[in-house]
């Protein structure tokens, strides 16, 4: 375990943003989310980086899966039709303070992303970005990682580096040979620790890992995720959906914030000789996602799209991937959804469909 | 707020007695700070009703859901959801033979922002009319403070216009590049009616004017065509600003225009009836044209 001391912080980071492109959470005004680290340094932004809130706006699945992604350019010269591929350029990402939730949907966006056939376009941006998660020692009231399997403080690997946000400083642990090397690297940042510190931080880790599934008061955590997966047909057939939906706004706020919410179109943005192909964030909520060119829709009513959203999440993807669940709990359903659907929510109702 | 759940829960139970088919009201969220829209079809499930101080939800523009179509709905409706309320009769947009509505003299309600900290909601900061005064069922307080005088309303419009226009562009593009488009703007806006949204999620996406990339020109098209076309029925609800996931002051936007509309075209923020022509409807030689070259300044 190696320390960085808090006021150190900002030289350390001008020191790698030799190597990397840095995003880490910023407040600006009243909400705090990923940002560039250049933007911090310009005085009139009135942006400071904020490591304490533990939660961003978004989730940084954007670094990975970008909003819109432009990628394929097009033109018509006379009779002939020329493509060109965007290149990736600039330095790598390394998305600073990150939690181990969003650093778990990472896992369940690979799944999507990196199996056959592979997705090009998120493989490079992947390839290409390395991680720091901030240790969770504690949680707000919309968390519930636990419930899903995920360690709050972290394990051993998985990220890039781990560090503990503990007094006047960070203690930093690698969890990769690309995070033991910026450790080596830039040695010159790190002070040694103290082994009572070390092992205070890592017995404190230890409890809190196991800490929640044992605390049956959670009212996050009283129904198993499995549930639907379990009891698909009762569930699937039963009101709760029509419940929801008369509520629902057909928004894409879950959609957009969820980490793992990876639904996306392809589209052409073109001029009369020329244009640009990119693909773009959709959301199964909006009622165009499956509408057929034909004019047909499968889910042409709201409760379908909405049973779509959490079945897919506790279903149909457990079902094609090795019976992982779609959710890692980040609770941002939880804090943003204007009319308060949530998963939990969700699981609640369905548990009170399986008593009935 | 318990004498207005109480009254709630009251009206709720006669109207389902009364032949009412459901009733649309409050109800708590899974947190102190959340409340939620509730749909109530049966006499046991009346208790569930509440009123909070988080209960800001605009019940309003649940009335064009096509499920309740033809439905004998009951609605709770506070100041400024009956001034929307207002503008879908205006525009033949719900039949109030079917409506049962019933005013909140509402109290002034609470806001939380991302870090949980909470605060009077903006909206009612700037609310002149908390009491539906016109309806003949009106539960709660009717004595209710202003907190802002119409005036002060727009402290922050003015204090934009004061700024250049560059830095005015500024300011914008900074805001607007964080929308995500999830257009909850548009959906929870009681006044944006359209079946079909010209701007996006039209039943092809190759209909739709604005393209799907996200690009601060799209997004800044979107924003302000939505704003135009809310000209002269806008109620400043506030709907739009408080469901923004990225905290885009959608409502300033809003406000401009009102303000415009009542200073230089001399016509009422919203138009209460329509024996007025809206200020997308009207057209007079003498329109002041501040926006153009040569256009004149004030009428």
């Amino acid at each position: 375990m190696l320390k960085l001391d808090k006021n150190k912080l900002q030289d350390f980071l001008k020191a790698i943003e030799e190597e990397y492109q840095i995003q880490l959470p910023v407040k600006k005004a009243d909400q705090t989310d990923f940002c560039n680290f250049e933007d911090t340094l310009k005085p009139n932004k009135g942006l400071e980086i904020d490591l304490n809130t533990r939660l961003s706006v978004k989730s940084p699945k954007s670094y990975l899966f970008p909003r819109s992604e432009s990628y394929l350019e097009f033109k018509k010269d006379n009779e002939r039709l020329d493509f060109k591929l965007k290149e990736l350029t600039g330095k790598a990402n390394l998305i600073f303070g990150i939690r181990n939730c969003d650093q778990e949907s990472f896992k369940i966006l690979d799944k999507v992303f990196l199996q056959e056939p592979v997705d090009q376009l998120y493989k490079r941006r992947r390839n290409s970005t390395i991680t720091v998660v901030a240790r969770c020692l504690e949680q707000s009231e919309t968390c519930f990682c636990q419930l899903f399997e995920i360690e709050p403080a972290g394990s051993e690997t998985g990220a890039d580096l781990y560090y503990y946000n503990y007094n006047d400083g960070l203690y930093f642990t690698a969890g990769s040979d690309q995070g033991e090397l910026i450790l080596s690297d830039y040695s010159q940042y790190f002070k040694s620790v103290e082994p009572e510190i070390e092992k205070k931080l890592n017995q404190e880790a230890n409890q809190f890992n196991g800490k929640i599934t044992a605390d049956s008061d959670n009212p996050l955590m009283q129904n198993k995720p499995e549930l639907l997966y379990d009891n698909k047909e009762a569930i699937f057939n039963s009101d709760i959906w029509q419940e929801l939906a008369n509520r629902c706004l057909e928004c894409g706020i879950c959609t957009y914030l969820c980490p793992t919410c990876h639904c996306y179109d392809i589209q052409d943005y073109s001029a009369d000789q020329s244009g640009e192909r990119y693909r773009c964030w959709d959301s199964c909520l909006f009622s165009n996602f499956t509408e057929m060119a034909h004019g047909d829709n499968p889910r042409e009513e709201t409760y379908q799209r909405l049973r779509q959203r959490f079945f897919h999440k506790l279903v149909y993807f457990p079902e094609e991937q090795e019976e992982s669940l779609a959710c890692v709990g980040c609770g941002r359903c939880l804090g943003s959804c204007p009319v308060n659907i949530d998963i939990t929510e969700v699981l609640a109702l369905a548990g009170g469909v399986i008593n009935d | 707020m318990e004498i207005i759940t109480n009254a709630m829960r009251q009206l709720a139970r006669e109207g389902l007695e009364n032949g009412l088919d459901i009733i649309i009201g409050w109800e708590d969220g899974r947190f102190e700070w959340q409340s939620k829209p509730a749909f109530i079809t049966e006499i046991n499930d009346i208790e569930s009703l509440n009123f909070n101080n988080y209960s800001l939800k605009n019940l309003s523009g649940y009335l064009l859901k096509k499920e309740l179509k033809d439905k004998k709905i009951g609605i709770f409706l506070k100041g400024c959801d009956y001034k929307a309320y207002k503008q879908l009769v205006n525009y033949n947009q719900v039949d109030p033979e079917n409506i049962q509505i019933w005013g909140i003299a509402c109290p002034g309600l609470k806001e939380r922002d991302f870090h949980g900290n909470t605060s009077n909601a903006e909206r009612c900061q700037r609310c002149q009319e908390p009491v539906p005064e016109e309806l003949e069922t009106i539960i709660g307080k009717k004595e209710v403070a202003i907190q802002n005088s119409p005036e002060d309303k727009y402290q922050d419009v003015k204090k934009l216009e004061s700024l250049a226009t560059d830095e005015r562009f500024d300011y914008w593009k900074d805001q607007i590049s964080d929308c995500i488009r999830c257009y909850a703007c548009r959906n929870t806006c009681p006044l944006c009616e359209c079946t079909t949204c010209m701007l996006a999620g039209g039943d092809s996406n190759s209909d739709d004017w604005i393209d799907s990339a996200k690009e601060f020109s799209q997004d800044f098209f979107f924003h302000s065509i939505r704003a135009f076309h809310q000209a002269g029925r806008c109620v400043d609800c506030g709907e739009c600003e408080e469901v923004c996931p990225v905290d885009i002051p959608i409502s300033k936007i809003n406000n401009k225009i009102r303000h415009d509309i009542e200073n230089l075209y001399e016509m009422p923020e919203v138009a209460d009836d329509d024996s007025v022509m809206g200020p997308l409807l009207d057209f007079r030689e003498d329109d002041p044209e501040p926006g153009s070259k040569g256009g004149k300044e004030n009428a």
